[in-house]
């Protein structure tokens, strides 16, 4: 059989791109935990929703993908590639926690724009 | 000294020992007092005019030095935390207030020898031809006279070298040799205190504080810490209250621009609060 892919091809698009993705995810999570801690100030400082508990919250599910990576890279240089179900509650996680990410995002985002109206209005005011 | 006749004297020789200044006038606030109250120390002398029980003009004069208004009436409150005076309350009518009123904060006209009125109906004269609301110092061979107006019409005279009040006023000696005429067109509303407008100062002052540490949002940080603590009239605000709606803010622009920069707001809006004049009206 064929070898698809040399030992640092192998090094370099398997094992690489993992710890990338792993440490990407880490990062990730780490940025929406810090944007949850700013909404939550947010809220409470101009008494609005911002949904900062889901935006620390939904995050996780980037943690989950992650793990899920980690583990599927092996060890020892050999990749143990997960279960069909694994993958689709990682991939599956990876999505709700965007989609959750996005709405919090999108709730202080409108907080924010909010703000900038009431702004805008109040310099138009004779 | 303060030149003013002695009024209708309710109470004499209040000890500041103890009597609260702050609560006297409270205590006249009330009962919608107008006159003066006057304030004998040692070394400082003030009088403090009253209308409807409202702070209108504070005069002080300390080492010979005379101050109005707003200065006088800080100055007045910080030396009164540390000496003791006597107070004297004295109620007057609208009339004689407004000629007392023009002839400390309005402005004099000295007439010519030959033009000085000679008797009580030629300074009615004098009076009538301008409307004259203020009072003119006649040097009197007996002394000085002080004979107040309002609206031209005389309300009475004074003579200062022996206290005496006469109404109507009585022919002086001939021979007098000077007129001052004081006079004061806006008299029936001058001012020169408004506790309530300090107060309105103060709270825009607060808001322009936090618009300038938090650039874009103060106005609307500022006016939900208002309605958090549920303040109300601004012109009502005590200075507990100015202390409370500070404290507030600082804690709430700390979210916002962190513990050092919010600490400085604080700073800032405290130094502001602590000139307030607050004596309970």
């Amino acid at each position: 059989m064929a070898k698809l892919l040399t030992t640092s091809d192998y090094l370099f698009y398997v094992v690489l791109t993992n710890y990338v993705a792993v440490l990407g995810g880490v990062l990730l999570w780490v940025s929406f935990f810090f944007l949850g801690l700013i909404a939550r100030r947010l809220e409470r400082a101009f008494e609005t929703p911002t949904g900062w508990r889901l935006l620390l919250w939904a995050p996780s599910g980037i943690l989950l993908y992650t793990v899920y990576t980690l583990a599927s890279a092996g060890t020892a240089g050999v990749a143990v590639p997960g279960l069909k179900v694994e993958r689709g509650i990682a991939y599956g996680a990876l999505f709700v926690s965007a989609a959750g990410s996005l709405y919090a995002c999108a709730a202080t985002w409108m907080l924010l724009l909010r703000l900038a109206l009431r702004r805008a209005r109040q310099d138009r005011m004779p | 000294m303060i030149r003013l006749p002695r009024g209708k004297a309710l109470q004499r020789n209040l000890d500041t020992t103890y009597v609260r200044f702050d609560g006297v006038l409270q205590s006249l606030h009330r009962e919608a007092h107008t006159g003066y109250v006057r304030m004998v120390a040692e070394e400082a002398e003030a009088v403090l005019f009253l209308r409807d029980g409202e702070l209108i003009a504070p005069v002080l004069e300390r080492n010979e030095k005379l101050t109005k208004g707003f200065d006088a009436l800080v100055e007045l409150l910080a030396w009164l935390e540390k000496h003791r005076a006597f107070l004297e309350i004295c109620r007057l009518d609208y009339d004689l207030l407004r000629a007392l009123l023009a002839f400390h904060h309005g402005t004099v006209r000295i007439l010519k020898t030959d033009k000085v009125p000679a008797d009580p109906a030629a300074l009615e004269a004098v009076f009538q031809e301008r409307k004259v609301t203020g009072a003119a110092i006649i040097d009197a061979p007996e002394g000085p006279l002080h004979v107040f107006a309002a609206d031209g019409a005389i309300v009475g005279a004074w003579w200062p070298d022996t206290d005496r009040w006469v109404a109507p006023v009585e022919p002086w000696e001939a021979g007098a040799e000077r007129c001052e005429i004081w006079e004061c067109p806006d008299a029936d509303t001058l001012r020169t205190v408004d506790l309530d407008v300090q107060r309105l100062e103060l709270y825009e002052t607060l808001r322009r504080s936090v618009e300038q540490f938090v650039p874009g949002f103060g106005d609307y940080l500022f006016d939900l810490e208002v309605r958090r603590q549920d303040l109300g009239e601004p012109g009502h605000l005590r200075k507990g209250g100015f202390y409370a709606l500070a404290d507030g803010l600082r804690a709430r622009c700390r979210l916002l621009i962190g513990a050092r920069r919010a600490g400085e707001l604080g700073t800032v809006m405290r130094s502001a609060v602590g000139r307030l004049i607050d004596v309970g009206l």
